[in-house]
C-alpha cells in the first residue's frame, strides 16, 4: 500500500502542479467564464482520457509503441510551454479577468488550455502506467493486497490533486508579478526534466546526435528526483504564503459592514488555505523522504534458528516448522562458510518445502516472510509456496530432505557441495 | 463529454499512427560490417501491430564467444513470463527485458550443431559496473525462455540508470549436456569450453525511460 502511495504521490505532483498554475493563468471576460470553464475540463479530461487510453493499449495490445508517443508529446507539450511562456509575459500586469480580453488575453488562455491537455498526456502515461502495480503476480484484484494497494495508489493522487486546488486557487490571490515568477519557476523545472529525457528520445532515432553531456544531465535527474519533488512541494507552498502577505489588511475606515466582512472572511480564507497548503506540503515532504525510505527498505532477515547436526545428517524438529511460517537455518560447511537454509510447511499438509536461502538469480540474498507470503530479499518476488521445492527463477534452490521420528533430515553432504552459492 | 471522447480519441489515433514509426537499433558484426536495421521482437503480422522494440545494451555489438558462440545483449520493455513453477520478477516490477541472444558460429560443427542456431543449457550471468559511481549490479544467472523470435536467455529486472559496463560470463553446459565422442560417426570432435567464456559489452547506457 505504502509502495503505491509513494509511486502515485511522486508520478502526480508534477502534473498536478503544473495543471493548477495553467488553471490558475488562464485569462477571459468575466461574462465568458463559463464557456472557459468548459474548455477547461474538455483539455484537461482529453489529456487524461487520452493517457489511459494509451496506458491500456500499452499493457493489453500490440499497437502501442511508448518511446515514440512520448517523442510526439513531449515536443509538442515543450512548444505549448514555451508558448505559454510568451503569453503570459507578454500580459504584463494586464489583469487575468478582463472586459475586454484582448489577443494577448486569447493567446494565453488557448495556450494555457493546450498545455494542460499536454501535461496531461505527457504525466498521465507514467502516472496511469504504475496502476500495472496494483495487483501482486499471481493475484486477483479483489484479494485484500490488490485493494490495498489501489487504495494507496488513489490515495496519493487524491492528496497531490489536493495540493493542486490549493495552488489554483491561491495562485489566483497573489499579485500578477509573483503569480508569474511561480509558474515560470515552475515549469523551468518541468522544461529542464522534460528536456533531457527528450533528447535522448530524438537520439535514439537519431533525429540528433548522441550527447554525453546530456545523458549526464538525465542521469543528475533520474538521481535527484527527490530534491525535484520537493522543488515543486515548495512552490506549491509558496502562492498561499505570498497569498497570505500580500492579503487586504483592513477595509477603508469609511467602508460599509459588508465590504468590512469581505475582507475579514477573504483573510480567514487565506489562513486556511495557508494551513492546509503547509499541512500538505509537509506530508508530501515526508511521504517523498520518509515514506520513500520505508517502502524501499530492504527487511533484516530472522534468525537462525536451531538444527543439530547427527552424523551425516542435519536434523530440524518437525513441530518446530509445522505452523506455515517461514524457517531459517544454517549449517556450517567445512572452510567455515554459512550454509542457510529454509523450510515451510505447505498448506497444512504433511508436505515441506525446503531449498537454500539463495536462488540461482538473486544468489544468496534470503528470503522474509510478508503477510504470510515468503518474498526474496532482492528482487522482491513474492513466491508460490507451493512451488517451493521446484528448481528455477527466483525459487530457492531445492535441497531434499527425510523424514523419520519426528524430525527432518537434511543431508550434510548436499549442504557441503551446496556451500560454493554461499562463497 | 462527447467532445472530450472525441478529442482522446482522435488524440490518441494519431499518437498510435506516430508510434508505428520504426525506431533504428545499430548492430556491428564481429566482423566489423555495421549495419542498420528495425529489429522488432515481435513480427509485424499486420500494419497495426507495431511489435517491441529491441534496443542494444552498449555499443560493442554481437561478440563472438569462444570458437562457438555469438553473442548479442538487448533490452526493451518488461513482459510478463508463462513460468510453471518458477517464480520470475513480474513485468509491473521491473524496468526492462534484459536480454541475451546466443547464435552458434560456423565452427560449432565441431561439436554437433549448425551455425545460427541456440544453444541450450548455458549459465550466463552478467554482472554490470556504474561508471561513474563503481557499483556492480549482479543479475544473477539468467533464465532461459522463448519469444515470438525464438530461444533466449533473458529475465525482467530492475535497475538505477548509469552508464554500465556489461560483463557476460558464459559457463559451459558440460555438466548438463552429454557429448557423442565414440569414434562411429555419430561422434563428434570438438569439446566444450572448460573455463568459463568473458563476454564485455560496453557503454550501456540506460537512462530509466519507460519502454
Amino acid at each position: 500500500m505504502l509502495k503505491l502511495f509513494v509511486a502515485s504521490a511522486e508520478l502526480a505532483l508534477p502534473l498536478c502542479v503544473l495543471s493548477a498554475m495553467l488553471i490558475a493563468n488562464r485569462s477571459y471576460a468575466p461574462t465568458r467564464r463559463q464557456r472557459v470553464g468548459r474548455l477547461t475540463v474538455a483539455s484537461l479530461g482529453t489529456g487524461a482520457v487520452a493517457a489511459v487510453v494509451i496506458v491500456w493499449l500499452r499493457l493489453n495490445t500490440q499497437h502501442i509503441r511508448l518511446p515514440v508517443i512520448n517523442i510526439w508529446a513531449g515536443t509538442f507539450l515543450l512548444a505549448a510551454q514555451f508558448a505559454f511562456l510568451a503569453a503570459l509575459w507578454l500580459m504584463t500586469r494586464r489583469p487575468l479577468v478582463t472586459d475586454a480580453p484582448g489577443r494577448r488575453s486569447r493567446f494565453l488562455t488557448w495556450t494555457s488550455l493546450a498545455s494542460l491537455l499536454l501535461v496531461n498526456l505527457y504525466y498521465g502515461i507514467p502516472l496511469y502506467i504504475a496502476i500495472d502495480g496494483v495487483v501482486p503476480m499471481n493475484g486477483t484484484l479483489f484479494a485484500s493486497d490488490s485493494l490495498l494497494n489501489l487504495i494507496g495508489y488513489i490515495l496519493g493522487v487524491v492528496v497531490t490533486a489536493f495540493a493542486g486546488w490549493i495552488v489554483a486557487v491561491s495562485l489566483g490571490r497573489v499579485p500578477s508579478l509573483a503569480r508569474r515568477i511561480v509558474t515560470t519557476l515552475a515549469m523551468a523545472v518541468a522544461i529542464v526534466c522534460q528536456w533531457a529525457p527528450l533528447y535522448q528520445q530524438y537520439a535514439a532515432v537519431k533525429f540528433v546526435p548522441k550527447s554525453s553531456l546530456n545523458f549526464d544531465v538525465l542521469l543528475w535527474i533520474q538521481r535527484n528526483s527527490v530534491p525535484i519533488l520537493l522543488a515543486y512541494v515548495v512552490l506549491s507552498v509558496v502562492p498561499a504564503v505570498i497569498a497570505i502577505v500580500t492579503r487586504r489588511r483592513a477595509a477603508p475606515a469609511d467602508a460599509a459592514p459588508a465590504e468590512r466582512r469581505l475582507v475579514r472572511a477573504d483573510t480567514i480564507s487565506r489562513r486556511r488555505f495557508l494551513g492546509a497548503s503547509v499541512v500538505v506540503g509537509v506530508g508530501l515532504a515526508a511521504t517523498y523522504t520518509v515514506g520513500k525510505q520505508i517502502a524501499e527498505a530492504v527487511p533484516e532477515l530472522s534468525p537462525i534458528e536451531p538444527s543439530v547436526v547427527n552424523g551425516d545428517n542435519v536434523e530440524v524438529d518437525v513441530v518446530a516448522v509445522s505452523d506455515g511460517h517461514l524457517h531459517r537455518f544454517a549449517y556450517e560447511a567445512s572452510g567455515g562458510t554459512e550454509v542457510r537454509f529454509i523450510v515451510i510447511q505447505k498448506n497444512a499438509s504433511a508436505a515441506f518445502g525446503t531449498g537454500l536461502d539463495a536462488c540461482e538469480i538473486c544468489g544468496p540474498s534470503g528470503y522474509y516472510e510478508r503477510d504470510g507470503k515468503v518474498v526474496c530479499r532482492k528482487c522482491d518476488v513474492v513466491m508460490n509456496v507451493q512451488t517451493i521445492g521446484f528448481a528455477g527463477g527466483c525459487n530457492p534452490i531445492p535441497i531434499s530432505y527425510d523424514l523419520a521420528d519426528g524430525k527432518l533430515l537434511f543431508k550434510v553432504a548436499e549442504l557441503e557441495q551446496q556451500a560454493k552459492v554461499f562463497r | 463529454m462527447g467532445k472530450v471522447a472525441l478529442g482522446a480519441t482522435a488524440l490518441v489515433l494519431a499518437l498510435a499512427g506516430c508510434s508505428g514509426a520504426p525506431e533504428e537499433t545499430t548492430a556491428t558484426t564481429p566482423g566489423g560490417t555495421t549495419t542498420t536495421s528495425e529489429s522488432p521482437a515481435a513480427e509485424e503480422t499486420d500494419g497495426t501491430v507495431v511489435g517491441i522494440q529491441e534496443k542494444e545494451v552498449g555499443d560493442s555489438g554481437p561478440q563472438e564467444a569462444g570458437d562457438y558462440l555469438i553473442v548479442s545483449a538487448v533490452y526493451f520493455q518488461a513482459v510478463d513470463l508463462e513460468h510453471g513453477s518458477m517464480n520470475m520478477p513480474p513485468a509491473s516490477d521491473s524496468d526492462m527485458h534484459f536480454e541475451i541472444d546466443i547464435k552458434t558460429t560456423e565452427k560449432a560443427k565441431d561439436i554437433g550443431y549448425e551455425a545460427d542456431q541456440f544453444m541450450p543449457y548455458l549459465k550466463i550471468s552478467p554482472k554490470l559496473t556504474e561508471k561513474t559511481t563503481g557499483k556492480v549490479v549482479d543479475l544473477g544467472t539468467l533464465m532461459p525462455m522463448i519469444a515470438s523470435d525464438g530461444p533466449h536467455y533473458g529475465n525482467n529486472i530492475s535497475l538505477d540508470p548509469g552508464k554500465y559496463t556489461v560483463e557476460l560470463t558464459i559457463q559451459s553446459p558440460a555438466d548438463d549436456f552429454m557429448l557423442h565422442t565414440g569414434k562411429d560417426t555419430s561422434g563428434v570432435k570438438g569439446r566444450f569450453w572448460t573455463d568459463p567464456l568473458k563476454v564485455t559489452f560496453d557503454n550501456f547506457e540506460w537512462d530509466g525511460q519507460l519502454l
